[in-house]
Order: structure tokens, then sequence, then C-alpha cells
């Protein structure tokens, strides 16, 4: 029989790489249930509990979530690179500039295309909510594909979740827009922050499972 | 079969084959940069091999030491460099082979002496 040592290197070997993709996979679903629970709180707080709007309450409601994006690559930061490390030792590279260029376009193109046109009555109260349904599938093709591609054994599934889930939901804001227009926006906060809550457990269970 | 897993064996690389040393990688590959402190405290090893095996390491180019300032004063750390990392990740790659086949073969002995 083999060298116990061979053994348990090789034991020890694959369970780093485990616990590289398990670390990728938590950073992702914390990152993404806190962005959207901070957002979601706050857009629900200033359009519910103060019921106006202006520029600067606009601004503070996306500073919050960008400082904890900041603090989430600051604790994750190690392992981003570690991951990047990984996907080198496979031969390949991750393009950052395309990973930029993808959420960039994917959260602005859509978002935009939504508020251009005005189609049904209370639209820009809910518009956001199907501009981000094509926001996340946008980022399912073009990132996470790409992403599993360079290291197939990551198999990061979030943003498909994402997108699945909101999509499944979406008859029940057909049918607030239908029954009370109003209060479709509230309507669409809540059954985002479901998603984004089921989608996140999902991966963190997947990412358990995996180690 | 044997052949191959001799030539396997062979084949590993001479500077991860010490247990320290593959250790000491092990760490860089999960935790990233760490200083040599945090290394000697993390793997319980002492300042005299942990220095010996950092300097073989660093010979073969599969770290690196650099400093960088922090809160608590300048710190040295050791990072895993790109031909580290690779010859990580074709360490261990080797090894699942060897064992892979190594149990192909005992399967195959417990089978014929049934």
């Amino acid at each position: 029989m083999l060298d116990k040592t061979l053994i348990a290197e090789r034991e020890l070997g694959v369970f780093a790489q485990k616990l590289i993709i398990y670390k990728y996979k938590v950073y992702s679903a914390t990152t993404i249930l806190l962005l959207i629970l901070s957002i979601t709180t706050l857009v629900l707080s200033v359009f519910e509990v103060l019921e106006y709007f202006n520029l600067i309450i606009f601004v503070a409601i996306f500073a919050l979530p960008f400082t904890v994006a900041l603090i989430m690559v600051k604790i994750f930061g190690k392992s981003l690179m570690l991951f990047d490390n990984m996907v080198l030792a496979r031969g390949s590279k991750i393009d950052n500039r395309r990973i930029h260029a993808t959420f960039a376009l994917s959260y602005t193109i859509p978002i935009v295309a939504a508020y251009l046109v005005n189609p049904l009555p209370y639209w820009p109260i809910y518009a956001w909510y199907i501009a981000l349904l094509f926001s996340n599938l946008m980022v399912t093709i073009f990132y996470e594909q790409y992403i599993n591609s360079l290291l197939p054994q990551l198999k990061i599934r979030i943003y498909f979740t994402l997108t699945l889930v909101s999509l499944l939901l979406t008859p029940i804001l057909a049918y607030s827009i239908i029954a009370f227009p109003r209060r479709a926006g509230i309507v669409g906060i809540i059954l985002y922050m479901v998603a984004s809550i089921i989608s996140s457990i999902q991966e963190i269970y997947r990412a358990e499972k995996m180690l | 079969m044997t052949e191959t897993i001799y030539r396997l064996l062979q084949s590993l690389d001479p500077v991860l084959r010490h247990p320290t040393r593959f250790s000491i990688v092990t760490l860089l590959m999960v935790s990233g940069p760490q200083t040599e402190g945090e290394i000697a405290r993390k793997l319980e090893i002492a300042w005299g091999p942990l220095s010996t095996h950092l300097r073989k390491l660093e010979e073969e180019e599969y770290v690196e030491t650099k400093r960088y300032p922090t809160l608590r004063g300048p710190r040295t750390y050791v990072i895993l460099t790109e031909k580290g990392v690779r010859a990580y990740y074709r360490y261990v790659s080797t090894l699942d082979k060897i064992v892979e086949l190594s149990r192909n073969r005992w399967k195959r002995l417990e089978s014929t002496r049934d």
C-alpha cells in the first residue's frame, strides 16, 4: 500500500481546493444577500416611511450597499486572490475587465430600457423588478457561465437561482399590479428580498454540502 | 500499473515532497499571504526549521517575501508565486493519480485473492 503521508497530503490538497471554492461561494452568497437586504431595507424605509424623494436620499440609499460591498471585498480579499490563483493553476486567467463590463452593462441596459418606456399604469413603481430580472439573466449568462467554465468544480448558481426564483414570483407581482397598483413597488421589493434570501441560502447550502 | 505508479512517484516535485514544505504551501494556498510568525504559530513549526524550508521554497521561486506597511508597523509577508501555485496543483493532481491507481491495483489484488 501507499505511504500514509502521501495519502494524507493528497487529502489535504483536495480539501484545500474545496476550501477555496467554499470561500468563494460563501463570499458570493453573503455579498448578494447583504447588498440586496441593505438596498431593499433602505428603499422601503425611504419610500414607505418618509414618502418623499430627493437626490441626497437617493445617493444615501446607495452609500450603504456600496460600503457593504467594499467591506465584503476587504474581508474576502485574500479568498478572491486565492481563487484567482486556482484558475491560474488550470492555465486560465480571470478577465476582470470582462467581469466589470458584464456587471456594469447588465445593471444599466435593462434598467435604462425599462424606464424609457411606460406601457402600464404605475409602471415606474415596479419596472425595476422586471429590469432586474433581465439584469440577473444577463449576469447568469455572461458572468456565471464564464466563471464556471474557468473552474468547472465551482458550479456557482446564485444568479441563476435568483433569476429563476424572481421569475417564479412574477405572478404575485402581476396580481398586485392588477389588484393594487400603487402598492406593486413594495410587493416587488418584498418578492425580490425573498428571491435573494432563497438564492443565497441555497448557495451557502451547496457550499456546505460540497465540503 | 506498478510501473506507472513508480514513474508518477518519481515525478513528484522533490521540493514539495517534504511534509513541512507541503504544509507551508498548503497554508499559503488556503489562507493567502502570511507572516513568518503566523506560519510558525499556525503550523507549530520552530523558527529554525521554518527559515530553512522557506529559504528552500524561495530558492525554487515557489514563494517570495514582500514588506507591507500595516497598522502595527511594516510586516514581511510570505507570498506564493505563480510558479508555486502551478507546482502545488501539479503535485496534488499527481498524488491524486497515484492514490487512484494504487487503489485500483489493491482492488484487483483483493479480487484475485478471493
